[in-house]
Parts: structure tokens; C-alpha cells; sequence
């Protein structure tokens, strides 16, 4: 990948992360909880992607970005103000933006008007004050330059040292600037005139220019960039306020500066630097003018990459300067403050991957040689058995670290669901608030990515089926905004996801009825609510009478049970009619290593998660109980809980038959049934490598994954849930029989094997 | 964008310009420099009187065309050049190119 391509996924990556900010300003503003720090940091965001886009001649994009914070900066400045429609206007906008940058990484072409009304809106706007926002207008902006610069001329000549607090006083030192633009300035809609201008104000001042480069009439290109210029400026207020004029066109032109009269202590450093890297002695990448932050004109930040927030200085890294090479020597104090502001570092994914296999392999050494050495005894070796206890501690801290940096906040696919939200609630004609908890709940990054496709079914799901229209709401004594809730907890060793909504229900006659009719289940089969209210996820399914474009095509609930499957997780759904329905999706936290129980079962050997695990026992015989079709319980503290031989489930010849010579590890499901899984005996506790199965092999029920063991030989990983499936439909029990305390509880669905 | 008007004067053709010559009037005020210049015979006539606000590749343009009329022996005169006219080739560094044109007050 060249350095361009680099700089580019880094901008976009950088993109979806201040898009993502932004919904979450924009939620905040659209509930009435925005302040002026919020509209400062969405301003900031589409100022930053502005910048970055303006180096990438994204021109679509600079263009609507423009015009959009012109209005944001109005809002800011209290000049309009956010009442409910203007802040609808920012939603749409923002997802106008966000459309513009991913045409802008995919190198689509949107149609030209996708933006044309939301660009008009901004405008009609911004003129209701009598703001003219159109970029076109660039030179108005100018113009109000030129008249504020003009102003401050007349009335602060010469400048005013204090005007400037925050520059370094220093002794008057003369500069030699040279400044040859390129075309993409005047394209950008930068003009020298005002650089010049502002040059002008920093001290004693003279310009040569040399238009000797202006072709012949014929060749001239009027947007081209012929005149280049030499500045020789005397001033007191150092080099870096030279830099600062220039601060957001030095990646379209040529810029040298040149302390003509260094002082001695400044005569080691050299006195030039180069463009690219000037831009990381700036700490302060956005400082709006006065001019332009009331009507601000359309400039580039200066570089591909720096595109810092403000508000999130640690989410920002200055690629820029690592890319250039060495920091300028213009930076001095300032460049030493940027580097103290750095507080994280972009890592490509690979390189985390790399070490998370290496710290995988590492386990399995780890067990190995502990399994070799198992047979010595502590006392004789206490040096061995002690470091290999700490050899143990450290590779869980370098497991537990690396798995941390591969973990993200699960905000960033949670960004994406209040536009979808909006764009539901417009298509189907109804009112629907999102609500969101938990967006800082950290997940492994590979489970984020995959997870955004699910979770958008799901929620269109809600708002096509699940959100009664306006009308219904109001007849069934409903507010007339539904409210579709996400959340994200971490509960155990994996994560739970849970989008619920306040509307109908799932309508299990209908169901049942749809069911029936496409033969998925037989006409004569007794479910639970629970069963009926899962049918949905069989493929083919569909309760809508007529196929709309959200959903309800028939596909969907079963691709999203599958996606969820392979990412090691579980969806199910509780509906109640009437009052909504919430689907429960909980996954691992890592896909990479686990803690499981080394069970032996015959001649073979499983993994069982430590999450699953909630005692293990060896029963007494009276505990046993048998009901009438021969399914075995447990009573264990005046619970029943039904007893799965894992050697039947898999066959294994030579497990033990009898429940109190044997073991029996209670587990639990994710919706909080308990299984009593017999087993011959507990080996022991160890981190396992999680090793995917399903390159090689289609999915096995009741098998999570594999790893290897330390003795070299592969174990298989149980997937609770899968067992508890086999046992109720693959040994034909009757799936529905519940008891807890001795009675009959419907809706929980239990087997024994 | 206000139109560059062209009229015929006395002694040749008249180009007016606007009053706001900015980075986008740079594309008409060539084709308008080429259009007056095609319309052949006596002297060129710039009119500036009208210009409050004059962009870069604005004067890029106007050099590029008066050169070109120096190089063909084309004869031109600035009119009435504005303050900001002035000003603009001043602060650009370009003074010493105005006042080599013949200008008529």
C-alpha cells in the first residue's frame, strides 16, 4: 500500500469514527440535550472531515461539508438557533455527509442530486438570517476578510503585540518566505490575497512577485496557479505565526521559510522546513478565524491525515508527522505539547492479529510443558512448580492485554442505528425514538464488524413489524411514538445485545398459522409461546402479508440466527402481545481464547466453557428422579434439573451410565435454563486456544470449536446451547416438559436425554 | 456571476469588468478577453472603474491578456482603474506590472 493509500484508509477510518461521534451529538441534540460543547463538537467533526476530504479532492464532499458547518457554526454562535427543524435539517445533512464519505471510499459515484436538497435546505437556512452559504460565494467570504482585515488594519496599525497572547515574544527577527501555489489552491478556493494580507499584519513587509510563468494567452488555464511569490517579512512574532498563515493551504503550494537573521541559540536548528511536516508543529489544527468562523471560507486543512479533534485528542494521531519524517524545527515547545497530546497510536489489524496468535501459541506451549511436568512433584522442584505458576499469571496478563486492544467499544456499530432508525420511521410513516444504553461496552473487533448487519435486520424488523403506525398506537392507549431500545451489557464471559420494542408483539396465532401453511412445523404440534415466538428464525419465514422493502421478505431472521451462530453467539426472542418484543443476542467477548473445564467422557476428552459452568457433583441416588418418559432429574436444592449424557449425545462408547459414579456439571443457558451434563471425570481447568472448525468442516451442533491440548492432541469445545438442542429434538423426547420445585412451569423448555 | 459587457467605443472595443472578480469569473473573463479580442480592429479598451474585489487568477488573466497584447502590438489601455484594482496588484507584489500598462483616468 503506497503512502497516499495509507493516508487515505487512516482518513476514513478516522471518518467513521467521527461520524459515529457525531450521531451521538446529533442523537443528544435531537432529544433537546445538546448544549454549546455539543454543537462545538459536531462543528469540529464535519470540520475535521472537511479538512481531510480537501486533501483528497473529495470535492462533493468539501463542497457539502462547507455549507453544512457554515449552518453549524451559526447554530453555535447563537446567530440561528436549534429549534426542531433546523436540528432535522443536521440529522438529514449528517446522513447526507456520512453518504458521501463511503462513496467516497468505495470510489462510487452518488447521483447528483442525492445532496442537491439537503445543500438547499442549508442555504435557504443560513439566508434566513442572511447568511449566504454557498461555497460559490467563497469570494463574499473573502470580501468580509478583506473588510474585517482592512478594519483591523486601519484601527490596530501596528498590530497589536497583545492581540496575539498566546504567540512567543521574540526578538525581530527577518523571514524570507517563499510561496509557489499549486492548482489545487485556487481549486480549493484559496486565495494568496488574503495569505498576503494576513502576512502583511505580522510586521514589516515587502512581495515580490514573479508572474514570468503566466503563459501565453492560448495556453492559460485560468484556474491554473502561475504566480509564485517571495515575502520578506520582519516580525517579532516568531516563525511559527508565519506557519500559521499558511496553516491551511500548505499541501497545495510550496512554502519555505527562511529565518534570514537567526539568534544564536536558535542557529542550530535549520531554518527551513518542509510543508508536509510543518503541519505537526501546529497543536492547534483548528483555530477558525473571526472572519471565517461566522461564514467560514472553504480551506483545506493542510495534510492527508491530521485530521485532530479537540475533543478527542486521543483518538487523533498526527500520521502526517510520522510519515514526514522527523518534526520540523519550527515546532520547538509547541511540537513538545502535541507529542505529550498523543495518547494512543493507529496499529494495523495484522500486526494485532500476529500477536494474538503468537500469545495463543504461547498457551498451548505453556500447557504443554506444564502436562510434561506434571508427574514431578512440587517439593522437589519448587523453583519449576513456582515459575510455571508465574509463567501461567503472565500469560494471562499478555492474553487479557492483547485481547484489550483488539476490543472496541460497540458505539461505533451502535452509530449507525439512529439514521437507520430515521430512514424507518420515514419509509413506514411512523414515529420512532431510538434509545441506546451501554455503547461503551467493549467487544473483541472482529465480533463489531460482523455484528452490523444482524443487528440492522433485527431493528428493521422492530420498526416494520414490531411499531404499530401512529393511529394504532393511539387506539390501543399507546403514546404515538414507539421506542425501540438497544443495549449492550457484559454479562460473564460474553456479551449481551438487546433490541426491544414497545409494539405489537409477535401474534402467535398468525405464527403459528403462517407456520403451519409452509409446513415448517406439522398441524398437530404443541409449542411453547417461546418456541412459537422462535419459529421466526426458520428460514423462509414471513408473517407479512404483503413483501415490503424493510423487511418481511421471508429472509433475513434465519440469516441473521446464522451469522450470530458463527460468531460463537446466540439470538432468541421474549414477546409479549401487545407490549413489544425484545430479541436477546449474546456473544463471546473474544473469539481467540477461552477458559474452559478439560472433561473426560469415555476415551475422549471436551472443553466446557468456564462461563457455562455453575457446580459440578457427584449425585446420591435418592436425588435422582425419573419421570414418565424416562428422562432423568436432578433435585438439587428443590430445583429439578434434567440430566444430557454427553457420551450418548456424542456416541462415545465406554461413558459411564450410572449418574452417582459418575459427575454432573450443572450449566446454564443464556436464558437461564440449567442442564445437568454428565460427564466420566474433571481433568481440569485450562485457557484454551479457540480454533474455528468451520473452515474445514459445516457446522457441528453441540460443537463450539476446537483447540489443542497440551499433550498435542485436539479437543473439541462444547456449545451448551447445541447440546441442549440434541438432547431435546435429536433424541425425540418431548421437548416441553418444565418443572421447578416439582410443578409444572410453562415456557421453559427442558429435556433430558 | 455578472456578465463582462463588450461594446464597441470609438477607437476599439471596450471589456468591462465586473465588480466582483472573483476566482469563478476567471473562466468568462478570459473567454470574454479572447471574444473582445477577436472582435478585431483599434485599441482595447480595460474598463476597471466598477471592480471592489479582484482575485489571483483574476489578475493572472488580465497579465496574461495584456502581455499578449504587448507580444502582438495589440494597443490597450486600463480605464478608471478602481482603488481595490490598484490595491489588489499592490499587496500582490504585481504594482510594477500596472504601471507599465498605459492607463486612462
Amino acid at each position: 500500500m503506497d503512502d497516499l493509500q495509507q493516508f487515505k484508509q487512516t482518513f476514513f477510518q478516522e471518518c467513521e469514527e467521527l461520524l459515529g461521534d457525531l450521531e451521538g451529538h446529533l442523537m443528544a441534540l435531537q432529544h433537546g440535550e445538546g448544549d454549546s460543547n455539543t454543537l462545538n463538537a459536531v462543528f469540529r467533526a464535519i470540520h475535521s472531515i472537511k479538512g481531510g476530504a480537501g486533501a483528497f479532492g473529495f470535492d462533493r464532499l468539501v463542497a457539502f461539508a462547507h455549507i453544512f458547518e457554515t449552518v453549524l457554526d451559526l447554530m453555535r454562535d447563537g446567530r440561528l438557533q436549534p429549534e426542531p427543524d433546523s436540528v432535522a435539517l443536521v440529522l438529514h445533512c449528517a446522513d447526507i455527509l456520512s453518504d458521501l464519505v463511503r462513496a467516497a471510499q468505495s470510489d462510487s459515484e452518488l447521483p447528483l442530486q442525492h445532496e442537491e436538497e439537503g445543500r438547499k435546505a442549508l442555504i435557504a437556512l443560513a439566508a434566513t438570517i442572511g447568511v449566504n452559504a454557498d461555497p460559490h460565494a467563497a469570494d463574499d467570504e473573502l470580501a468580509a476578510l478583506d473588510a474585517e482585515l482592512a478594519a483591523q488594519a486601519a484601527s490596530v496599525a501596528p498590530p497589536e503585540p497583545a492581540a496575539e497572547p498566546e504567540a512567543p515574544k521574540a526578538a525581530l527577527l527577518k523571514y524570507l518566505v517563499k510561496f509557489a501555489p499549486r492548482d489545487a489552491l485556487y481549486q480549493r478556493a484559496n486565495e494568496p490575497l488574503i495569505l498576503i494580507r494576513e502576512l502583511r499584519q505580522l510586521g514589516g513587509f515587502l512581495a515580490k512577485a514573479d508572474a514570468s510563468t503566466i503563459p501565453p494567452l492560448d495556453q492559460l488555464k485560468p484556474e491554473a496557479a502561475y504566480i509564485r511569490w517571495e515575502f520578506e517579512i520582519e516580525t517579532d512574532r516568531g516563525e511559527q505565526a508565519i506557519w500559521d498563515v499558511f496553516e491551511f493551504v500548505t499541501d497545495d503550494c510550496d512554502l519555505e521559510v527562511t529565518c534570514l537573521n537567526p539568534p544564536a541559540q536558535a542557529a542550530a536548528a535549520p531554518a527551513a522546513v518542509t510543508p508536509a511536516a510543518a503541519p505537526a508543529a501546529t497543536p492547534a489544527i483548528e483555530t477558525p478565524k473571526p472572519a471565517a468562523a461566522a461564514n467560514p471560507a472553504p480551506k483545506s486543512p493542510p495534510v492527508a491525515a491530521p485530521m485532530q479533534q479537540q475533543a478527542a485528542p486521543q483518538q487523533a494521531v498526527p500520521q502526517a508527522a510520522g510519515a514526514a519524517g522527523a518534526g520540523p524545527a519550527g515546532a520547538g515547545a509547541a511540537g513538545g505539547e502535541a507529542a505529550k497530546a498523543v495518547r494512543s497510536i493507529r496499529v494495523d489489524l495484522d500486526r494485532v492479529d500476529k500477536l494474538v496468535n503468537m500469545v495463543g501459541e504461547l498457551v498451548i506451549t505453556h500447557a504443554m510443558i506444564a502436562q510434561q511436568t506434571e508427574h514431578l512433584h512440587a517439593d522437589q522442584h519448587p523453583e519449576l512448580a513456582n515459575g510455571l505458576a508465574e509463567l501461567s499469571h503472565h500469560i494471562r496478563d499478555l492474553q487479557e492485554s492483547v485481547m484489550a486492544m483488539r476490543a472496541q467499544p460497540v458505539k461505533s456499530v451502535f452509530a449507525r442505528l439512529p439514521r437507520l432508525v430515521r430512514e424507518l420511521a420515514t419509509l413506514t410513516n411512523k414515529k420512532i425514538r431510538l434509545e441506546m444504553s451501554g455503547e461503551n461496552t467493549e467487544i473483541d473487533k472482529t465480533v463489531i464488524e460482523q455484528l452490523g448487519d444482524p443487528l440492522t435486520h433485527m431493528i428493521r424488523n422492530s420498526a416494520d413489524h414490531g411499531i404499530e403506525s401512529p393511529e394504532d398506537r393511539m387506539a390501543a392507549g399507546k403514546p404515538a411514538e414507539g421506542l425501540i431500545h438497544v443495549s449492550a451489557d457484559q454479562r460473564g464471559g460474553r456479551i449481551v445485545i438487546e433490541i426491544s420494542d414497545d409494539g405489537r408483539g409477535i401474534n402467535r396465532e398468525k405464527v403459528m398459522k403462517k407456520a403451519i401453511e409452509k409446513k415448517l412445523v406439522s398441524a398437530d404440534a404443541v409449542l411453547s409461546n417461546e418456541e412459537i415466538d422462535n419459529l421466526i428464525f426458520l428460514p423462509g419465514f414471513s408473517t407479512a402479508d404483503q413483501v415490503s422493502n424493510i423487511s418481511g421478505r421471508g429472509v433475513g431472521m434465519d440469516v441473521v440466527r446464522q451469522n450470530i451462530q458463527a460468531l460463537g453467539g446466540r439470538v432468541h426472542i421474549q414477546s409479549r402481545p401487545g407490549h413489544g418484543s425484545s430479541f436477546i443476542l449474546t456473544l463471546p467477548l473474544t473469539l481467540a481464547v477461552l477458559d474452559g473445564m478439560v472433561l473426560k467422557v469415555g476415551v475422549q476428552s471436551y472443553i466446557l466453557p468456564l462461563a457455562n459452568i455453575v457446580e459440578s457433583l457427584r449425585p446420591e441416588g435418592d436425588q435422582i428422579n425419573v419421570v414418565a418418559n424416562a428422562s432423568q432429574l436432578l433435585r438439587i436444592r428443590g430445583e429439578y434439573v434434567p440430566l444430557v449424557y454427553l457420551h450418548r449425545i456424542f456416541k462415545v462408547p465406554g461413558g459411564i451410565d450410572d449418574p452417582t459414579k459418575a459427575l454432573v456439571i450443572i450449566v446454564e443457558m443464556e436464558d437461564g435454563s440449567k442442564m445437568g451434563l454428565v460427564v466420566d471425570e474433571i481433568i481440569g481447568q485450562q485457557q484454551v486456544v479457540i480454533k474455528s472448525l468451520e473452515e474445514n468442516f459445516d457446522p457441528i451442533r453441540g460443537v463450539g470449536a476446537a483447540t489443542i491440548l497440551g499433550n498435542g492432541r485436539v479437543s473439541l469445545i462444547l456449545d451448551v446451547a447445541g447440546i441442549k438442542y440434541i438432547a431435546e429434538h435429536e433424541t425425540h423426547r418431548p421437548a416441553a416438559i418444565a418443572l421447578q420445585g416439582g410443578k409444572a412451569q410453562p415456557g421453559i423448555a427442558l429435556a433430558a436425554s | 456571476m455578472e456578465p463582462f459587457g463588450i461594446a464597441k467605443v470609438e477607437d476599439g472595443t471596450q471589456l468591462k469588468l465586473a465588480a466582483t472578480m472573483d476566482i469563478r469569473a476567471a473562466e468568462p473573463l478570459l473567454n470574454s478577453v479572447q471574444e473582445a479580442l477577436s472582435a478585431g480592429g483599434g485599441k482595447i479598451v480595460i474598463e476597471a472603474s466598477s471592480v471592489d474585489r479582484l482575485s489571483t487568477p483574476c489578475v493572472q488573466v488580465l497579465i496574461g491578456a495584456l502581455q499578449h497584447m504587448e507580444q502582438n502590438g495589440i494597443p490597450f489601455v486600463l480605464k478608471s482603474p478602481s482603488d481595490a484594482f490598484v490595491t489588489a496588484f499592490d499587496d500582490l507584489g504585481l504594482f510594477s506590472y500596472l504601471m507599465k500598462w498605459p492607463v486612462q483616468t
